[in-house]
């Protein structure tokens, strides 16, 4: 199928989407995600993980956007402007973090206080978990308190937070992932 | 597709439920209006229409700089909610700028006119007591209800989003106020005035990340 046939098949699976078909919704998604991923390293040349994050954050704001997605209009347009915003994003972030990381890095007024680290401990050990768990940001903290320390119910999570039911899956989701690399990490 | 992206696809779709399509921005744009022209004619009866209201709108000048303010109020809404559509088009975001140019240029033409005819020592400049309250009161109604259609929108320039809207219930506002202010001097509408309608816009739109939170977090939005 020709790039202009394919764009007219994704606006009808998003219309098909809007009201509310899982099986249209999901080989849209499936079909984009190739698409998304080829943008986003055009335009991103970083780690294949960092990759992957920018395509799942792009993912989700296809999801609490496709309200606003026109079904009489072309589907890459609207595609491509989630994208760009998303990767202009990650490039903000990765700037202020690099710019973080290179402050603790230099020595101008001598070394940094920086406590020496503990030797790490295996993993299983409840303060290893606690301490990474503390490490992550505050939405992914309080997702995974939530929902996996005192086992709420999504929606009673998000009566608690505010957030939306889809945000705590993504923050939940991202949060396990961190700490499963932190964890593993220290082993 | 690695595994990771594949359980993420399937919690997404796990999620959704059906949504409301959003009508086009002009559309919502004029339901906007609807809402909130009432709420500054209201206000115009309570505070009582000025006294020689007919004899002004029959003034080209006062006629051309009220239709400017409505017309930045329309395009500036237009552009706040189409903002929320990802791939809109450019021009709609320049679109505002005209109207708001001739506004304020024809404000900036009557002040020099007013100087060439009366001297600068002849020209009224006072404090004006009711501008930034009064603005800001006629505003408040239009504001919110242009923030509540914005936040059904997407969130990527909260902003730019939050000026326009903001722009656009403060210039509405004005266009009412001089229907029961009669103050005419054209340094005093321009400072006192569009002044406040540039504070009120600068403010709500300093506070746009806060407004228009980012609905994937709750948290505010990153972007301009």
């Amino acid at each position: 199928m020709g790039e202009i046939g394919e764009e007219e098949e994704w606006g009808s699976l998003m219309r098909a989407a809007q009201d509310g078909d899982s099986a249209s919704y999901a080989r849209l998604l499936s079909e984009i995600t190739p698409v998304i991923r080829a943008a986003v390293r055009r335009r991103w040349s970083a780690q294949a993980v960092e990759v992957e994050d920018i395509v799942q954050e792009v993912l989700t704001s296809v999801h609490t956007s496709r309200q606003t997605y026109d079904p009489k209009l072309p589907f890459l347009p609207w595609l491509r402007a989630i994208v760009h915003y998303r990767t202009a994003d990650a490039g903000r972030r990765h700037i202020r973090r690099s710019a973080m990381e290179r402050s603790e890095c230099t020595f101008e007024y001598g070394l940094p206080e920086v406590p020496v680290e503990a030797p790490p401990e295996p993993v299983g050990n409840p303060r290893a978990l606690r301490r990474a768990i503390d490490d992550l940001p505050s939405g992914q903290r309080r997702a995974i308190e939530l929902l996996k320390l005192q086992e709420l119910s999504l929606k009673e999570a998000a009566r608690e937070t505010g957030m939306s039911v889809a945000a705590l899956k993504v923050a939940v989701h991202r949060g396990m992932k961190a700490l499963r690399l932190k964890l593993t990490d220290q082993k | 597709m690695t595994m990771d992206t594949e359980q993420f696809i399937g919690s997404l779709v796990a999620d959704l439920k059906p949504v409301r399509r959003l009508p086009p921005s002009p559309l919502r744009c004029l339901l906007w209006l609807a809402v909130a022209s009432p709420v500054v004619a209201v206000v115009v009866a309570v505070m009582g229409p000025r006294p020689d209201l007919m004899a002004k709108l029959g003034e080209s000048r006062f006629l051309l700089q009220e239709l400017a303010a409505l017309a930045t109020a329309i395009a500036a809404g237009n552009a706040a909610l189409a903002l929320g559509v990802p791939g809109t088009a450019r021009w709609k975001l320049v679109l505002p700028f005209f109207p708001m140019l001739l506004w304020i240029g024809s404000l900036g033409h009557q002040c020099w006119m007013e100087i060439v005819h009366l001297g600068p020592g002849g020209i009224e400049f006072e404090p004006d007591a009711i501008c930034i309250p009064g603005i800001a009161a006629i505003s408040a109604v239009p504001a919110i209800a242009i923030l509540a259609m914005m936040r059904r929108g997407a969130r990527f320039h909260p902003r730019l989003t939050t000026l326009f809207g903001a722009l656009a219930a403060a210039a509405l506002g004005d266009a009412g106020l001089r229907l029961f202010h009669d103050r005419d001097a054209a340094l005093m509408v321009l400072v006192w005035q569009i002044g406040s309608v540039a504070l009120f816009s600068a403010a709500l739109g300093l506070l746009g990340v806060r407004l228009v939170p980012d609905p994937r977090t709750g948290r505010p939005s990153e972007t301009t």
